[in-house]
Protein backbone atom coordinates (compact mmCIF):
# COMPACT_ATOMS: atom_id res chain seq x y z
CA UNK A 1 0.00 0.00 0.00
CA UNK A 2 2.65 2.60 0.84
CA UNK A 3 4.76 1.73 -1.82
CA UNK A 4 2.20 1.98 -4.53
CA UNK A 5 1.01 5.55 -3.06
CA UNK A 6 5.25 6.56 -2.76
CA UNK A 7 4.78 5.73 -6.59
CA UNK A 8 1.64 8.11 -7.44
CA UNK A 9 2.94 10.46 -5.71
CA UNK A 10 6.42 10.73 -7.18
CA UNK A 11 4.35 10.12 -10.82
CA UNK A 12 2.44 13.27 -10.02
CA UNK A 13 5.08 15.40 -8.69
CA UNK A 14 7.39 14.70 -11.95
CA UNK A 15 10.82 15.99 -12.04
CA UNK A 16 11.31 18.04 -8.77
CA UNK A 17 11.03 14.88 -6.86
CA UNK A 18 9.98 15.06 -3.12
CA UNK A 19 12.01 13.88 -0.54
CA UNK A 20 12.02 11.53 2.45
CA UNK A 21 10.87 13.45 5.00
CA UNK A 22 7.97 15.19 2.39
CA UNK A 23 6.65 11.59 1.51
CA UNK A 24 6.87 10.83 5.34
CA UNK A 25 4.14 13.29 6.13
CA UNK A 26 2.16 12.84 2.92
CA UNK A 27 1.97 9.23 4.07
CA UNK A 28 2.18 10.02 7.73
CA UNK A 29 4.28 7.61 8.42
CA UNK A 30 7.94 6.99 10.17
CA UNK A 31 10.71 8.22 7.40
CA UNK A 32 12.49 4.56 7.79
CA UNK A 33 9.71 2.84 6.69
CA UNK A 34 9.55 4.95 3.85
CA UNK A 35 12.74 4.77 3.23
CA UNK A 36 13.11 1.52 3.17
CA UNK A 37 9.53 0.88 0.76
CA UNK A 38 11.58 3.60 -1.72
CA UNK A 39 14.78 1.13 -1.53
CA UNK A 40 12.14 -1.90 -2.34
CA UNK A 41 10.93 -0.01 -5.03
CA UNK A 42 13.72 0.95 -6.97
CA UNK A 43 14.77 -2.70 -6.52
CA UNK A 44 11.68 -3.82 -8.08
CA UNK A 45 12.23 -1.09 -10.92
CA UNK A 46 15.84 -2.68 -11.79
CA UNK A 47 15.10 -6.06 -11.43
CA UNK A 48 11.94 -5.64 -13.40
CA UNK A 49 10.89 -4.83 -17.17
CA UNK A 50 10.37 -1.48 -16.18
CA UNK A 51 10.43 1.38 -18.34
CA UNK A 52 11.20 3.87 -15.36
CA UNK A 53 13.25 4.01 -11.90
CA UNK A 54 14.37 6.29 -9.21
CA UNK A 55 16.56 8.76 -9.00
CA UNK A 56 18.32 10.56 -6.29
CA UNK A 57 18.29 14.62 -6.76
CA UNK A 58 20.17 15.29 -3.44
CA UNK A 59 17.50 14.77 -0.76
CA UNK A 60 14.62 14.65 -3.62
CA UNK A 61 13.83 11.49 -5.25
CA UNK A 62 12.24 11.76 -8.77
CA UNK A 63 10.99 9.05 -11.07
CA UNK A 64 12.71 9.24 -14.92
CA UNK A 65 12.78 7.16 -17.35
CA UNK A 66 15.51 4.72 -17.94
CA UNK A 67 18.62 5.99 -20.03
CA UNK A 68 18.65 2.58 -22.03
CA UNK A 69 15.30 3.67 -23.44
CA UNK A 70 16.72 7.32 -24.43
CA UNK A 71 16.72 6.08 -27.92
CA UNK A 72 12.95 5.88 -27.96
CA UNK A 73 11.57 8.90 -26.02
CA UNK A 74 13.71 10.77 -28.10
CA UNK A 75 11.38 9.48 -30.92
CA UNK A 76 8.60 10.96 -29.50
CA UNK A 77 9.94 14.62 -28.38
CA UNK A 78 13.18 16.15 -29.43
CA UNK A 79 14.86 17.18 -26.02
CA UNK A 80 17.37 20.18 -26.23
CA UNK A 81 20.65 18.31 -25.01
CA UNK A 82 22.83 20.88 -23.21
CA UNK A 83 26.69 20.62 -23.75
CA UNK A 84 28.47 18.49 -22.02
CA UNK A 85 30.76 20.09 -19.53
CA UNK A 86 34.62 20.75 -20.69
CA UNK A 87 37.38 18.28 -19.28
CA UNK A 88 38.20 21.05 -17.76
CA UNK A 89 35.61 22.06 -16.31
CA UNK A 90 35.29 18.61 -14.67
CA UNK A 91 38.43 18.25 -13.37
CA UNK A 92 38.23 21.22 -11.70
CA UNK A 93 35.00 20.10 -10.36
CA UNK A 94 36.43 16.88 -9.33
CA UNK A 95 39.41 18.81 -7.54
CA UNK A 96 36.59 21.00 -5.32
CA UNK A 97 34.53 18.07 -4.50
CA UNK A 98 37.32 16.14 -3.48
CA UNK A 99 39.34 19.43 -1.61
CA UNK A 100 36.57 21.72 -1.13
CA UNK A 101 36.28 24.53 0.42
CA UNK A 102 39.58 25.40 -2.03
CA UNK A 103 40.89 28.78 -3.42
CA UNK A 104 41.68 29.11 -7.15
CA UNK A 105 45.55 28.98 -6.53
CA UNK A 106 45.21 25.48 -4.47
CA UNK A 107 43.22 24.23 -7.43
CA UNK A 108 45.38 25.26 -10.02
CA UNK A 109 48.02 23.77 -8.35
CA UNK A 110 46.93 20.21 -8.61
CA UNK A 111 45.69 20.38 -11.70
CA UNK A 112 48.85 22.08 -13.17
CA UNK A 113 46.97 25.00 -15.44
CA UNK A 114 44.86 28.06 -15.16
CA UNK A 115 41.45 27.14 -13.98
CA UNK A 116 39.71 30.28 -14.29
CA UNK A 117 37.55 30.42 -17.13
CA UNK A 118 36.36 26.43 -15.91
CA UNK A 119 35.83 28.28 -12.18
CA UNK A 120 34.00 30.59 -13.93
CA UNK A 121 31.74 28.20 -16.01
CA UNK A 122 31.30 26.19 -13.02
CA UNK A 123 30.05 29.31 -11.47
CA UNK A 124 27.40 30.40 -13.60
CA UNK A 125 26.02 27.20 -13.81
CA UNK A 126 25.57 26.89 -9.79
CA UNK A 127 27.30 23.63 -9.88
CA UNK A 128 29.56 25.43 -7.63
CA UNK A 129 29.75 28.54 -4.64
CA UNK A 130 31.81 31.05 -3.04
CA UNK A 131 32.05 29.83 0.47
CA UNK A 132 33.61 33.17 1.95
CA UNK A 133 37.27 34.22 1.98
CA UNK A 134 40.56 31.92 3.39
CA UNK A 135 41.74 34.09 6.34
CA UNK A 136 45.50 34.44 4.32
CA UNK A 137 47.05 37.51 2.75
CA UNK A 138 45.01 38.66 -0.06
CA UNK A 139 41.76 36.60 1.23
CA UNK A 140 41.16 34.62 -1.46
CA UNK A 141 37.71 33.49 -2.40
CA UNK A 142 36.97 29.94 -1.03
CA UNK A 143 34.71 27.75 -3.29
CA UNK A 144 32.39 24.41 -2.77
CA UNK A 145 30.05 22.59 -4.46
CA UNK A 146 26.18 22.96 -4.43
CA UNK A 147 22.79 21.14 -4.08
CA UNK A 148 22.31 21.85 -7.82
CA UNK A 149 25.34 19.44 -8.12
CA UNK A 150 23.78 16.27 -6.64
CA UNK A 151 20.77 17.26 -8.68
CA UNK A 152 22.78 17.71 -11.86
CA UNK A 153 24.97 14.09 -11.16
CA UNK A 154 22.17 12.34 -9.62
CA UNK A 155 23.08 11.56 -6.73
CA UNK A 156 21.92 11.64 -3.23
CA UNK A 157 25.15 13.07 -1.86
CA UNK A 158 28.89 13.74 -2.69
CA UNK A 159 29.14 10.23 -0.30
CA UNK A 160 27.83 8.33 -3.66
CA UNK A 161 31.08 9.06 -5.65
CA UNK A 162 34.32 7.22 -4.99
CA UNK A 163 36.37 8.29 -2.01
CA UNK A 164 39.62 9.91 -2.42
CA UNK A 165 41.19 6.79 -1.13
CA UNK A 166 39.29 4.79 -3.22
CA UNK A 167 40.67 6.95 -6.34
CA UNK A 168 44.03 6.09 -4.99
CA UNK A 169 43.83 2.55 -6.41
CA UNK A 170 41.12 3.38 -9.00
CA UNK A 171 43.00 1.52 -12.28
CA UNK A 172 43.00 3.58 -15.52
CA UNK A 173 40.24 1.81 -17.41
CA UNK B 1 41.87 6.45 -26.90
CA UNK B 2 45.62 6.65 -27.32
CA UNK B 3 47.35 3.60 -28.34
CA UNK B 4 51.18 3.26 -27.87
CA UNK B 5 52.21 3.90 -31.38
CA UNK B 6 53.98 6.98 -31.93
CA UNK B 7 51.42 9.59 -32.42
CA UNK B 8 52.07 13.46 -32.84
CA UNK B 9 50.38 15.17 -30.02
CA UNK B 10 49.37 18.50 -29.85
CA UNK B 11 49.21 20.94 -26.16
CA UNK B 12 45.68 20.76 -26.65
CA UNK B 13 45.17 17.36 -26.41
CA UNK B 14 46.35 17.48 -22.58
CA UNK B 15 44.84 19.60 -19.77
CA UNK B 16 48.48 20.29 -18.73
CA UNK B 17 51.87 19.57 -17.97
CA UNK B 18 50.55 16.81 -15.43
CA UNK B 19 48.79 15.49 -17.40
CA UNK B 20 50.96 14.84 -20.45
CA UNK B 21 53.24 13.95 -17.48
CA UNK B 22 50.81 11.23 -16.42
CA UNK B 23 50.41 9.70 -19.46
CA UNK B 24 54.06 9.57 -20.20
CA UNK B 25 54.54 7.37 -17.35
CA UNK B 26 51.74 5.31 -18.15
CA UNK B 27 52.40 4.97 -21.50
CA UNK B 28 55.58 3.48 -20.13
CA UNK B 29 53.45 1.14 -18.56
CA UNK B 30 55.57 1.70 -14.61
CA UNK B 31 54.18 3.27 -11.58
CA UNK B 32 54.37 6.78 -10.42
CA UNK B 33 57.80 7.19 -8.65
CA UNK B 34 60.95 8.84 -8.73
CA UNK B 35 62.58 6.88 -11.28
CA UNK B 36 59.82 6.99 -13.69
CA UNK B 37 59.76 10.43 -13.58
CA UNK B 38 63.25 10.84 -14.44
CA UNK B 39 63.25 8.66 -17.47
CA UNK B 40 60.63 10.44 -19.19
CA UNK B 41 61.93 14.04 -18.57
CA UNK B 42 63.66 13.80 -22.11
CA UNK B 43 60.14 12.80 -23.62
CA UNK B 44 58.24 15.66 -22.11
CA UNK B 45 61.11 18.38 -22.82
CA UNK B 46 61.11 16.87 -26.52
CA UNK B 47 57.58 16.91 -26.84
CA UNK B 48 57.24 20.71 -25.41
CA UNK B 49 60.24 21.97 -27.82
CA UNK B 50 57.91 20.55 -30.75
CA UNK B 51 55.03 21.46 -30.09
CA UNK B 52 53.42 25.26 -31.49
CA UNK B 53 52.69 27.55 -28.82
CA UNK B 54 49.38 28.71 -29.50
CA UNK B 55 47.10 29.21 -25.90
CA UNK B 56 49.61 31.35 -24.50
CA UNK B 57 48.35 30.68 -21.03
CA UNK B 58 48.05 27.09 -21.59
CA UNK B 59 51.79 27.08 -22.96
CA UNK B 60 53.65 29.44 -19.89
CA UNK B 61 52.17 26.12 -17.21
CA UNK B 62 54.63 23.41 -19.81
CA UNK B 63 57.27 25.71 -20.01
CA UNK B 64 57.18 26.27 -16.02
CA UNK B 65 57.26 22.09 -15.77
CA UNK B 66 59.44 22.07 -18.30
CA UNK B 67 62.43 24.43 -16.33
CA UNK B 68 61.65 22.38 -13.02
CA UNK B 69 61.85 19.57 -14.89
CA UNK B 70 65.58 20.39 -16.50
CA UNK B 71 66.59 21.92 -13.18
CA UNK B 72 65.93 18.25 -11.53
CA UNK B 73 67.85 16.64 -14.50
CA UNK B 74 70.74 18.64 -14.27
CA UNK B 75 71.45 18.28 -10.17
CA UNK B 76 70.94 14.38 -11.02
CA UNK B 77 73.41 14.10 -13.68
CA UNK B 78 75.87 15.47 -10.86
CA UNK B 79 78.56 13.36 -9.58
CA UNK B 80 76.95 11.57 -6.76
CA UNK B 81 80.04 12.66 -4.55
CA UNK B 82 80.31 16.67 -5.37
CA UNK B 83 76.92 18.25 -4.26
CA UNK B 84 76.26 19.93 -1.42
CA UNK B 85 74.11 18.11 1.39
CA UNK B 86 71.71 21.21 1.11
CA UNK B 87 71.40 20.82 -2.81
CA UNK B 88 71.26 17.62 -2.57
CA UNK B 89 68.06 17.33 -0.25
CA UNK B 90 66.42 20.39 -2.01
CA UNK B 91 66.89 17.92 -5.43
CA UNK B 92 65.05 15.37 -3.44
CA UNK B 93 62.31 17.63 -2.44
CA UNK B 94 61.66 18.89 -5.69
CA UNK B 95 61.42 15.58 -7.03
CA UNK B 96 59.06 14.24 -4.34
CA UNK B 97 56.82 17.04 -4.58
CA UNK B 98 56.51 16.82 -8.66
CA UNK B 99 55.60 13.21 -7.91
CA UNK B 100 53.13 13.78 -5.12
CA UNK B 101 51.41 16.23 -7.37
CA UNK B 102 50.98 13.53 -9.98
CA UNK B 103 49.90 11.18 -7.86
CA UNK B 104 47.24 13.64 -6.29
CA UNK B 105 45.96 14.12 -10.31
CA UNK B 106 45.84 10.99 -11.31
CA UNK B 107 43.17 11.04 -8.60
CA UNK B 108 41.36 14.30 -9.81
CA UNK B 109 41.26 12.53 -13.29
CA UNK B 110 39.60 9.15 -12.18
CA UNK B 111 36.72 11.16 -10.50
CA UNK B 112 36.77 13.26 -13.01
CA UNK B 113 36.18 10.27 -15.41
CA UNK B 114 32.97 9.38 -13.00
CA UNK B 115 31.93 12.59 -13.38
CA UNK B 116 31.62 13.28 -16.78
CA UNK B 117 30.14 9.75 -17.13
CA UNK B 118 27.02 11.06 -14.97
CA UNK B 119 27.12 14.11 -16.85
CA UNK B 120 26.40 12.16 -19.94
CA UNK B 121 24.21 9.75 -18.26
CA UNK B 122 21.95 12.17 -16.13
CA UNK B 123 20.75 13.31 -20.18
CA UNK B 124 19.59 10.37 -20.84
CA UNK B 125 16.93 10.30 -18.17
CA UNK B 126 13.72 12.09 -18.97
CA UNK B 127 11.53 13.07 -15.72
CA UNK B 128 8.17 14.70 -16.39
CA UNK B 129 6.77 18.33 -15.42
CA UNK B 130 4.89 18.41 -12.70
CA UNK B 131 1.16 18.19 -12.95
CA UNK B 132 -0.52 21.28 -13.08
CA UNK B 133 -3.74 19.68 -11.54
CA UNK B 134 -1.37 18.77 -8.44
CA UNK B 135 -1.06 21.91 -6.86
CA UNK B 136 -4.59 23.17 -7.22
CA UNK B 137 -6.40 23.32 -4.18
CA UNK B 138 -9.21 20.46 -4.19
CA UNK B 139 -12.24 21.39 -5.39
CA UNK B 140 -15.19 21.20 -3.59
CA UNK B 141 -17.85 18.72 -3.92
CA UNK B 142 -20.48 21.04 -5.28
CA UNK B 143 -18.68 23.50 -8.08
CA UNK B 144 -21.59 26.34 -7.41
CA UNK B 145 -21.01 26.42 -3.67
CA UNK B 146 -20.78 29.92 -2.43
CA UNK B 147 -21.62 31.55 -5.72
CA UNK B 148 -24.69 34.01 -5.39
CA UNK B 149 -26.97 35.06 -8.18
CA UNK B 150 -25.62 38.75 -7.57
CA UNK B 151 -21.95 37.50 -8.46
CA UNK B 152 -22.48 35.93 -11.11
CA UNK B 153 -24.48 38.56 -12.69
CA UNK B 154 -21.82 40.83 -11.88
CA UNK B 155 -18.73 38.54 -13.74
CA UNK B 156 -21.21 38.38 -16.78
CA UNK B 157 -21.31 41.82 -16.79
CA UNK B 158 -17.63 42.10 -16.63
CA UNK B 159 -17.17 39.71 -19.59
CA UNK B 160 -19.81 41.09 -21.58
CA UNK B 161 -18.33 44.55 -21.30
CA UNK B 162 -14.37 42.90 -22.16
CA UNK B 163 -16.08 41.34 -25.14
CA UNK B 164 -17.92 44.34 -26.26
CA UNK B 165 -14.46 46.48 -25.87
CA UNK B 166 -12.79 43.64 -27.83
CA UNK B 167 -14.92 43.91 -31.23
CA UNK B 168 -15.14 48.20 -30.82
CA UNK B 169 -11.01 48.17 -30.91
CA UNK B 170 -9.74 45.26 -32.39
CA UNK B 171 -8.78 47.17 -35.45
CA UNK B 172 -7.57 50.22 -34.52
CA UNK B 173 -5.85 48.98 -31.53
CA UNK B 174 -2.30 50.36 -32.14
CA UNK B 175 -0.37 49.99 -29.31
CA UNK B 176 3.79 49.70 -28.60
CA UNK B 177 6.00 48.18 -26.23
CA UNK B 178 7.32 51.14 -24.95
CA UNK B 179 3.81 52.64 -24.27
CA UNK B 180 2.73 49.87 -22.58
CA UNK B 181 6.35 49.80 -20.45
CA UNK B 182 4.92 53.46 -19.63
CA UNK B 183 2.05 52.78 -18.33
CA UNK B 184 3.13 49.80 -16.45
CA UNK B 185 5.78 52.00 -14.56
CA UNK B 186 2.86 54.62 -13.81
CA UNK B 187 0.87 52.06 -12.36
CA UNK B 188 3.63 50.49 -10.39
CA UNK B 189 4.74 54.60 -9.21
CA UNK B 190 1.17 54.79 -8.12
CA UNK B 191 0.60 52.03 -6.44
CA UNK B 192 3.68 52.00 -3.86
CA UNK B 193 5.96 49.94 -6.18
CA UNK B 194 3.78 46.65 -6.37
CA UNK B 195 0.86 45.70 -8.50
CA UNK B 196 -0.92 42.55 -9.67
CA UNK B 197 -1.07 41.28 -13.45
CA UNK B 198 -5.27 41.38 -13.12
CA UNK B 199 -4.64 45.09 -12.24
CA UNK B 200 -2.31 45.74 -15.07
CA UNK B 201 -5.06 43.83 -17.69
CA UNK B 202 -8.22 44.85 -15.79
CA UNK B 203 -8.83 47.49 -18.55
CA UNK B 204 -7.12 46.98 -22.05
CA UNK B 205 -9.40 46.71 -24.52
CA UNK B 206 -7.94 43.85 -26.79
CA UNK B 207 -6.20 40.55 -26.72
CA UNK B 208 -3.21 42.20 -28.43
CA UNK B 209 -3.08 44.86 -25.46
CA UNK B 210 -2.93 42.35 -23.32
CA UNK B 211 0.02 40.55 -24.93
CA UNK B 212 1.76 43.68 -25.76
CA UNK B 213 1.40 44.60 -22.07
CA UNK B 214 2.94 41.18 -21.00
CA UNK B 215 6.03 41.76 -23.58
CA UNK B 216 6.53 44.95 -21.90
CA UNK B 217 6.70 43.11 -18.10
CA UNK B 218 8.85 41.28 -19.72
CA UNK B 219 11.30 43.65 -20.82
CA UNK B 220 10.77 45.52 -17.34
CA UNK B 221 11.93 42.22 -15.25
CA UNK B 222 14.96 41.97 -18.18
CA UNK B 223 16.40 44.77 -17.54
CA UNK B 224 15.73 44.28 -14.15
CA UNK B 225 13.61 47.19 -13.14
CA UNK B 226 10.82 44.77 -11.68
CA UNK B 227 10.63 41.36 -10.09
CA UNK B 228 7.75 38.85 -10.71
CA UNK B 229 6.29 36.97 -7.74
CA UNK B 230 3.67 33.57 -8.83
CA UNK B 231 2.88 31.68 -5.67
CA UNK B 232 1.18 28.85 -7.81
CA UNK B 233 0.80 27.90 -11.07
CA UNK B 234 -2.27 29.71 -13.02
CA UNK B 235 -2.06 32.15 -9.91
CA UNK B 236 -2.64 36.05 -10.22
CA UNK B 237 0.90 37.47 -10.74
CA UNK B 238 2.70 40.03 -8.35
CA UNK B 239 5.02 43.05 -10.00
CA UNK B 240 7.33 44.62 -8.01
CA UNK B 241 10.04 47.53 -8.26
CA UNK B 242 13.61 45.76 -7.67
CA UNK B 243 14.56 46.93 -4.34
CA UNK B 244 11.35 47.03 -2.88
CA UNK B 245 9.72 44.40 -0.67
Amino acid sequence: MMRSAIEALLYVVGEEGLTIAQLSALLNAPQEAVQAEIGALQTAYEDGDRGIHLVSLGAHIALVTKPELAPVVSRLAHVPRRMPLSQAAIETLAVIIAKQPITRVEIEHLRGVGCEKALRKLLDKQLIEEAGRMDVIGRPVLYRTTQALLRHLHIASLDDLPSWEQLEHADDD
Amino acid sequence: MKSAQPIRFVLPDFEGPLDLLLHLIEAAKVEITRIALLDIIDQFLAFVRSAPERDLEQASAFVVMASTLLMIKSRSLLPVHAPEPIEQEQHVEDVEAIVEQLHEYKRIKALAAVLAARDAHGQLQYSRERLAIAVEQPTSAHPLEGITIQKLVSVARTVARTAAHARMFVDHDRVTIQQRIGYVRTQLRIRGGEVWWSQLIADVPSRLTVVVTWMALLELVHEGTCACDQQQPFADIALRLQGQR
